[in-house]
């Protein structure tokens, strides 16, 4: 997975490229690590170019909008398209956070 | 991987290094535990097999490969293809991290989880035990449907209880986009029915 980050002044832009599955819960865990740098930002996870997302992806992201809570920022994905998209809707992710 | 001459040759990528080998029999004995759905009954050119260890089996996309594979031999569409792929990918990933690692609590969501269970995997993956333990998925094509059965060498666990409290959200996801599920072999093999929708 590639990922990429826009800090802008309210906001935290996150761009996941590729698999969102357990075995680069590494990368994911840097960005979640780096959140209290971005206290009270909105964070936002671009999935436009997430191509594939499993139940442990959905898990890394749940874990995603706890750390954000614990550092005020409102918590946005964005661009979800196909087998993601599915995803999201199979798992009620709407219900748990704000999908655009 | 041996197949028939005069049939497409898959792209199985790194697939070939593994002791992988197309159905040619009988269902092998580790996959025979009479489970409640079979796959007996498909026709040998319905067929694939794949057996590889845990080791070999945790940086390998085998579900991407394997689909890759499956729709070279059975072209469907790609709604199809992107179900079976998920529905593979998860009882993969069951068997690899619960079943032959043995680890638990991805019910959980904090950090320190996540680092934990990635100390417990590396650290598992080198010794022989766990890093050994096969991984036996069978694919098999029937008019209706697709068999997608997963076992592993692992200890096993409660058929009842999963089944009733599920293992997590791979498997509710198993449950809610497949036709029938059932386990067996005292919880080290899956077998699931993927339905073949109209158009697929």
């Amino acid at each position: 997975m590639e990922i990429t980050r826009n800090s802008l002044s309210d906001a935290f832009e996150v761009g996941l490229n590729g698999r969102l599955v357990f075995s680069e819960n590494g990368q994911f865990r840097e960005v979640v690590e780096e959140l209290g740098h971005h206290q009270g930002k909105t964070l936002v996870f671009d999935v436009s170019h997430l191509e594939f997302i499993d139940s442990a992806g959905l898990g890394m992201l749940l874990i995603a909008k706890e750390e954000a809570d614990k550092n005020s920022m409102n918590l946005t994905v964005r661009g979800a398209q196909g087998q993601v998209k599915e995803m999201f809707d199979i798992s009620c992710f709407d219900s748990i956070l704000s999908i655009e | 991987m041996n197949y028939n001459a005069g049939q497409p040759t898959p792209d199985t990528g790194n697939l070939q290094n593994y002791a992988a080998d197309r159905q040619t029999g009988t269902i092998s004995s580790e996959a025979a535990m009479e489970p409640d759905i079979t796959l007996a009954g498909a026709s040998l050119e319905c067929r694939l097999r794949v057996r590889i260890t845990a080791a070999d089996a945790y940086n390998a996309d085998i579900s991407r490969m394997l689909c890759k594979a499956w729709a070279h031999l059975h072209p469907s569409s790609g709604d199809y293809l992107q179900r079976l792929h998920l529905l593979l990918h998860e009882a993969f990933s069951n068997a690899l991290l619960h079943g032959s690692l043995e680890v638990s609590g991805f019910d959980r969501t904090s950090l320190d989880d996540l680092k934990r269970q990635e100390c417990e995997i590396l650290e598992r993956l080198v010794q022989e035990r766990y890093a050994q333990r096969a991984i036996t998925v069978e694919l098999a094509r029937f008019d209706q449907s697709t068999i997608v059965a997963v076992e592993d060498e692992g200890p096993g666990y409660d058929d009842s209880a999963v089944l009733e409290t599920t293992r997590g959200r791979g498997m509710h996801l198993i449950h809610e986009m497949s036709e029938s599920v059932s386990l067996s072999n005292g919880g080290r093999r899956i077998a699931i029915v993927v339905g073949i929708r109209p158009g697929a």
